[in-house]
């Protein structure tokens, strides 16, 4: 088992105010437990405002979390102090969500490559194997090795989430998080960037918890999918389970908004037992129920 | 975002636009000028600052001739001067017509060390010896205002530039830090400028100056005043520099640095600083004149850079009574000086905001 977060709670605001009105907290992330093991790709899906990234910043202790446990690797990294963690973050990247935003204007492609490689374990003896690396690594995301001067605004959204992927893959990350990571770009470019995640899946070890909120996206990378809503996971399975046999009506309608490429109007809110847990259908496939 | 197209070289598009600016690039030619002189203020000046001759007390500005006895057009000279006394006892200073001294380049004069290296006793231009030359008049120990005012121009300027390096080193950071932690760290450093802010400058000056032994030499005083003013600044910059790390902290690349493992100060210094720069500059351009003003006015009233060295400060000194100013007007050149510079300083300033304005808006604003 790579990853396992247990009962996890987030929220965020609700501070007490001097006259002691306590405005309501909104509760980012309620009770989610889930497990990435191996390999095995998780696809995080859900409508905008569900939860989603923080969650994936949860992980990547960017916050600080209510309760609950993270354990990684076999590490509960849960009250882990920032110093401590330091040498472990390392194994857990991310991919953000906004291309345009995740690469520091001021830095050319060479000093952004640079600064993860100077966080390295492996040291590099001279400049020369430094930009051996940087080359190297460049090829990997199947961009040419030329670009090392250029500044971030020169490249198209594609280019730079690749820049970002080589980034993130320079301290050979045990878990990638991909935040939305190709929901920016258009549809023929997506397809690119996932063929390159499955090819760089396949030379490194390397497991993905792939967020999005497009179901059809998710299906391309994962083996296993977790659906949330409103800060709660509603089911959770394989990808032939959510596909084939979709349990909750959340996830039915998330299915039919995939493949008709239409909004899903929901006549009535959801209603979402606040108590609830998931519970085992068949062998792997999880719904909540009350 | 759509701010994508700004880069590295926004601030290079800024200096584009100060470019056109007439006035802005005006004052700033201005103040090149002023910082050029006050380095090579020694080689500059006739005399050094501290060559008086008492018998020159408040001799008036010197009377340069072009023209000889007949009229006809000369080399340009100055006579020796002579006083008797008036009515009142004042001085009243006669040019003695058969003490003809030339102008010449390169003139033996007063021994200095150039740029505090090479001992010389060559100056720009002077008159021949014994004779001397006042260009802007001299002061009651009879030394020549114009080299003390070069002279005090090295004091007056150096002290803007020097405490504006100090506090904003220390307001960036400290601005840095409190903004990127945030919560209690936040908090309790706010607070603490916030105290800063509170006691009027002039009187947090004052207090610290008293602070300041008697036995302190005139570069230790120097030193002192230095510290004390950039006390005084680098808390209102801290503040804003502190808004501004607020919103760049949730900037994703920042977020990506840390995801890396970088150490929270490499981050706030690699990624979170260089983003303020825009504004920095142009905090620094008009902060400089405070310090300027803050060691005219300590010195002004005695508290600053003592005699026999010169600032700008207490070459005004002697301007604090009225009669002086009536009867030797040019004691208040070294206020214009002052004045000039701090226009300058604004203008710049000014300007520099305008020009880096609409980058700004995009500086400031948080990733949603
Ligand atoms: N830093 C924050 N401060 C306050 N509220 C936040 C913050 N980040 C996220 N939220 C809130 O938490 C909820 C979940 O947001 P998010 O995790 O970004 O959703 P998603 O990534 O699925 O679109 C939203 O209601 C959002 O407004
Ligand atoms: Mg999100």
């Amino acid at each position: 088992m790579l990853l396992k977060l247990n009962n996890i709670y987030k929220t965020f605001g609700g501070v007490k105010s001097l006259l002691g009105t306590k405005e309501s907290a909104i509760e980012a992330v309620n009770d989610v437990s889930l497990t990435i093991n191996h390999k095995e790709n998780l696809g995080l899906v859900g409508e905008s405002g569900c939860g989603k990234t923080t969650l994936a910043r949860i992980i990547l202790k960017l916050y600080g979390i209510n309760s609950g446990q993270i354990i990684f690797d076999g590490t509960d990294i849960t009250r882990m102090s920032n110093r401590k963690f330091r040498p472990l973050r390392k194994s857990v990247q991310m991919v953000f969500q906004d291309p345009y935003s995740s690469l520091d204007p001021r830095f050319t492609v060479r000093e952004i490559l640079k600064e993860a490689i100077s966080l390295d374990e492996v040291k590099y003896k001279s400049e020369a194997e430094q930009e051996q690396k940087m080359i190297s690594l460049l090829k990997e995301v199947q961009l040419s090795g030329d670009i090392l001067s250029r500044y971030p605004h020169e490249f198209s959204g594609g280019e730079r989430q690749r820049i970002a992927i080589a980034r993130a893959l320079i301290l050979s990350p045990k878990l990638l998080i991909l935040d939305e990571a190709v929901s920016s770009l258009d549809v023929l470019i997506q397809d690119q960037i996932l063929q390159l995640l499955t090819a760089i899946q396949k030379r490194h070890d390397i497991t993905y918890l792939f967020i999005s909120h497009n179901l059809k996206v998710v299906k391309r990378l994962c083996h296993r999918i977790a659906v949330m809503y409103k800060g709660k996971v509603l089911e959770l399975g394989s990808c032939d389970d959510i596909f084939d046999n979709p349990l909750h009506p959340y996830t039915q309608e998330l299915l039919t908004a995939a493949v008709e490429y239409r909004s899903t109007e929901r006549s009535t809110d959801l209603k979402i037992p606040d108590k609830g847990r998931l519970i085992e259908k068949t062998k792997g496939h999880f719904i909540i129920e009350g | 975002m759509g701010n994508n197209s700004k880069s590295k070289n926004q601030t290079a598009l800024a200096f584009a636009a100060f470019k056109q600016n007439k006035f802005g690039v005006f004052c700033l030619s201005i103040l090149c000028l002023l910082y050029f002189t006050a380095v090579f203020a020694d080689f500059i000046s006739p005399y050094t600052y501290d060559s008086e001759v008492r018998s020159h007390s408040y001799a008036p500005p010197s009377k340069i001739h072009f023209k000889d006895a007949y009229g006809n057009l000369t080399w340009p000279y100055v006579y020796g001067i002579s006083f008797t006394f008036d009515e009142y006892h004042k001085r009243v200073y006669t040019e003695v017509v058969n003490e003809k001294y030339h102008f010449g380049f390169f003139v033996k004069g007063d021994k200095y060390k150039f740029l505090g290296i090479i001992p010389t006793d060559r100056h720009l231009f002077g008159v021949e010896a014994p004779g001397r030359v006042y260009l802007w008049g001299a002061d009651s120990r009879g030394r020549d205002l114009f080299s003390r005012i070069l002279y005090g121009a090295r004091v007056s300027l150096s002290i803007g530039l020097i405490g504006v390096s100090i506090s904003f080193t220390l307001g960036l950071l400290v601005g840095g830090i409190s903004g990127y932690y945030g919560g209690r760290v936040d908090s309790i450093i706010m607070r603490g400028c916030e105290m800063f802010m509170m006691i009027p400058g002039f009187y947090l000056m004052l207090a610290l100056r008293s602070a300041v032994p008697d036995s302190f030499n005139s570069f230790q005083i120097y030193l002192a005043i230095v510290v004390i003013l950039s006390f005084i600044g680098w808390a209102g910059l801290a503040r804003i520099i502190r808004g501004m790390a607020i919103s760049l902290r949730q900037r994703e690349y920042v977020l990506a640095a840390k995801t890396l493992g970088l150490s929270d100060l490499k981050i706030i210094i690699r990624h979170i600083l260089p983003h303020t720069l825009s504004y920095s500059i142009v905090a620094i351009m008009l902060s400089i004149p405070g310090y300027i003003l803050g060691e005219a006015a300590l010195s002004l009233i005695g508290l600053g850079i003592q005699d026999p060295i010169a600032s700008w400060g207490n070459l005004l000194t002697d301007a604090m009574a009225i009669a002086h100013i009536k009867l030797h007007p040019w004691i208040l050149i070294p206020g214009f000086f002052i004045f000039i510079t701090v226009i300058c300083f604004n203008v710049v300033g000014d300007v520099l905001r305008d020009c880096f304005d609409p980058l700004l808006k995009g500086e400031g604003e948080a990733n949603a």
